[in-house]
């Protein structure tokens, strides 16, 4: 598609009848048009969409209708907004028209009727022809499809919305539309005319014919591989639902029972802090006892510990005296007191004279016998000191031992009541009531991916079955089907629709393929021109941009930071785009390669960029595309018309007429600087 | 083997590779060509490229 010309007729800010017309030629195809702001600038690039499309996207108010006209509008009267774009597509000429009217009522208030859009085509022989209203939106789409067209109408100020719509990929239409522009369309076309699956195409109609000559068990048999072919498609459609669902169910069991696993050790630690806690009583029943147990031995033995050395050294005073063991055994002061009142002693002799020597040793005698006995005392004293001295032997080793228990005790004792705090803060975050939801809704998840399982199985199953019958059918066919001679020049015909077919499906395929990776490599090569940085570009089967930060390794983060890159995306998918249909066109090799070039349009295309990377971009511009028009402020302007000032065919200005009065605006031809055709 | 299974085998063997590039090249042609014009419905489009096959099998 080749821009040719742009007519507008009171179209927003301009008033009256203004025109472009744009550069064709090969060498010099670039048009600028420098606008100061608020003149129109971007007002003349949304112009293309208005008139292919009547779309009015962006702006304040919607109205085309310029404002000056609407007020000099008498009651009861109309006005008419018109644009006219003139251009070439696929070597035939077209004018496309859409024009809109706005009547004011009595009231002064304005209403627009729906616009209108005319087609109008040269014929090889010079006539003009009016397309069929009906056909004019469709033919337009056939010329530039409405979503492809922002790519083409390229509007610098809305990048972030475009670099969404890129990263989100409306990407059936995208994809649709790429395949337009890239010449799959045919052969896609192609495919589908052919499909021996369906009943209605070639194929599908070469089988009716053998069926309708042959008989009724040939028909049988051919319903029955369409059948089966349904089925199969059928059941081809419900086992991909079915993997995503069985998907899903396994990884909500996997996330359940991690959450169970959790409460689990959340019961083994109450388990666990049972057990500590009568391990601590113990231990502090433990630690009772051995603190009485040393009370007991402090209370017994400290004195008989401490008096040690006291009780030696009366022991050993007392063996070198003689005062032990003077008493006679079974004699008690009781009866020395009876013989010395009876006056005789047991002996006989007389105890009646107190002074007689008897008398003096039996008084003697009552210092040594109980209860008076001092021998007695001291041999009682000296068998309780020995046994005393014996047995606080141990007193020390005891003690010893007893404290050490008691202070491993307090140690095992605080270690308990730890670790048993620690426990105790962790199962108040647990609750149990969850574990019993978790558990049913595993169950309940377990049960179904069961059944999926079970039914993706039988599916296959039933694929297996279906495929084995359509094997059998067909064979059955072919060999009833030669049987009549009148079906081979038939047959023969199907032979080659179908291996018709099979190629242009495994093209298909492969162009598909080709033309993804060598989009990929063109938005790339061109990424790196623009916005070198260690950035790459991934497209994937849907047309979707994925952008990629090398530095950043694997970590596959989707960036879309800033302006500046966001742009770059954009402006390399598009240029890629355009290089690709491009390199097609120039390929005479390609049997596919019928397809038109088409321009590029760009509003605002510099103004988030640096001057360094202006002068990129404006190296770049004039050979991407066989036509491309500028719309620019003049501050960026400037610099671009600097940088591609080879490059320009035709330059325009556009201005206000007053700069008090932004409701009218003029578009000036600066120059010309190629052979207008 | 049956003389069933012979005349099987030997419609197998008829496509003649040249032939069916030239069927494929234009069956494309005129897709693209309607693509464009967009002069045709699928109906017609599935008549025409009969057409296409059975020429091309009945020339040469």
């Amino acid at each position: 598609m080749l821009l040719k010309k742009i007519t507008l007729y009171n179209f927003r800010p301009f008033k009256g009848k203004h025109e472009i017309v744009f550069s064709t030629d090969k060498e010099k195809n670039i048009t600028l048009v420098m606008a100061e702001n608020g003149s129109g600038k971007t007002t003349l690039a949304k112009a293309f969409q208005w008139v292919l499309y009547g779309k009015m996207e962006g702006f304040k108010y919607s109205s085309a209708l310029n404002k000056l006209v609407e007020k000099e509008m008498l009651a009861g009267t109309s006005e008419t907004v018109k644009i006219e774009l003139e251009l070439s597509h696929n070597g035939k000429d077209y004018t496309i028209v859409r024009t809109q009217e706005y009547r004011k009522d009595i009231n002064e208030n304005i209403k627009a009727e729906n616009s209108i859009l005319d087609v109008i085509s040269k014929q090889d022989d010079g006539q003009t022809n009016f397309s069929n209203t009906l056909k004019n939106s469709t033919l337009v789409s056939s010329i530039l499809p409405e979503l492809l067209s922002k790519y083409f109408f390229f509007d610098g100020e809305r990048i972030d919305t475009m670099a969404k719509e890129v990263s989100i990929g409306k990407s059936e239409e995208f994809k649709t539309a790429v395949q337009n522009l890239l010449g799959l369309t045919a052969l896609m076309k192609s495919i589908e005319h052919l499909n021996p699956n369906s009943k209605d195409s070639v194929i599908g109609r070469y089988n009716s014919q053998i069926d309708a000559l042959g008989d009724k068990q040939t028909r049988d048999l051919r319903d029955q591989i369409y059948k089966a072919s349904e089925n199969i498609e059928k059941n081809n459609k419900r086992i991909e639902q079915i993997k995503e669902d069985v998907e899903y169910y396994k990884s909500e069991i996997a996330k359940s029972i991690r959450k169970i696993e959790s409460f689990a050790e959340a019961e083994k630690a109450q388990k666990h802090l049972n057990k500590l806690n009568a391990e601590l009583a113990h231990e502090k029943e433990y630690k009772r006892n051995a603190i009485v147990n040393l009370m007991s031995n402090f209370s017994k033995e400290t004195y008989s510990y401490f008096s040690r050395k006291l009780i030696k050294d009366a022991l050993e005073f007392l063996k070198e005296t003689d005062h032990i063991d003077k008493g006679i055994p079974g004699v008690r002061a009781e009866t020395v007191k009876h013989l010395l009142a009876r006056k005789k002693c047991l002996c006989g002799a007389d105890l009646t004279e107190p002074t007689c020597q008897e008398v003096r040793e039996l008084i003697e005698l009552l210092k040594f016998i109980p209860p008076q006995s001092l021998s007695t005392s001291i041999k009682d004293f000296v068998d309780k000191s020995n046994g005393s001295v014996r047995n606080s032997s141990n007193y020390y080793k005891n003690m010893t031992t007893q404290l050490g228990v008691i202070r491993q005790c307090s140690t095992n004792i605080d270690e308990k009541e730890n670790e048993i705090g620690d426990i105790d803060q962790n199962l108040l975050k647990t609750s149990n009531s969850e574990i019993t939801y978790l558990k049913n809704r595993q169950i309940d998840f377990e049960r179904t991916l069961k059944a999926r399982i079970e039914e993706l199985n039988n599916l296959k199953a039933d694929n297996i079955v279906n495929e084995r019958e359509k094997s059998n059918a067909e064979a059955e066919i072919n060999k009833l089907q030669l049987k009549i001679q009148r079906n081979q020049s038939i047959e023969i015909q199907r032979q080659y629709a179908k291996a018709a077919y099979d190629m242009m499906k495994m093209t298909y395929d492969f162009e598909e393929n080709k033309t993804r990776e060598n989009l990929e490599a063109e938005i790339n090569n061109l990424f790196k021109q623009i916005y070198a940085g260690g950035m790459r570009i991934d497209v994937d089967e849907k047309y979707r941009i994925t952008t990629y930060v090398d530095e950043l390794g694997d970590d596959n983060a989707n960036i879309d930071s800033n302006t500046a890159k966001s742009f770059s995306i954009i402006f390399a998918f598009i240029v890629g785009v355009i290089n690709l249909a491009k390199k097609k066109v120039n390929d005479k090799n390609n049997e596919n390669a019928i397809t038109d070039e088409y321009p590029l349009v760009m509003d605002a295309p510099l103004s988030s960029f640096d001057q360094r990377r202006i002068k990129n971009i404006c190296s770049t511009i004039p050979n991407i595309a066989r036509q491309v028009i500028i719309f620019i402020k003049d501050t960026d302007g400037n610099i671009a018309k600097e940088e591609m000032k080879e490059k320009i065919g035709i330059e325009y200005e556009v201005a206000l007429k007053d700069r008090e009065l932004p409701l009218d605006s003029n578009i000036t031809k600066v120059g010309e600087y190629y052979n207008v055709q | 083997m049956n003389n069933e299974q012979v005349e099987y085998l030997e419609t197998e063997n008829i496509i003649d590779e040249n032939k069916l590039r030239l069927i494929v090249r234009k069956i494309i042609e005129l897709e693209n060509e309607n693509v464009k014009t967009k002069d045709f419905n699928d109906d017609a489009m599935k008549k025409k490229i009969a057409k296409i096959i059975e020429e091309e099998i009945k020339c040469c």
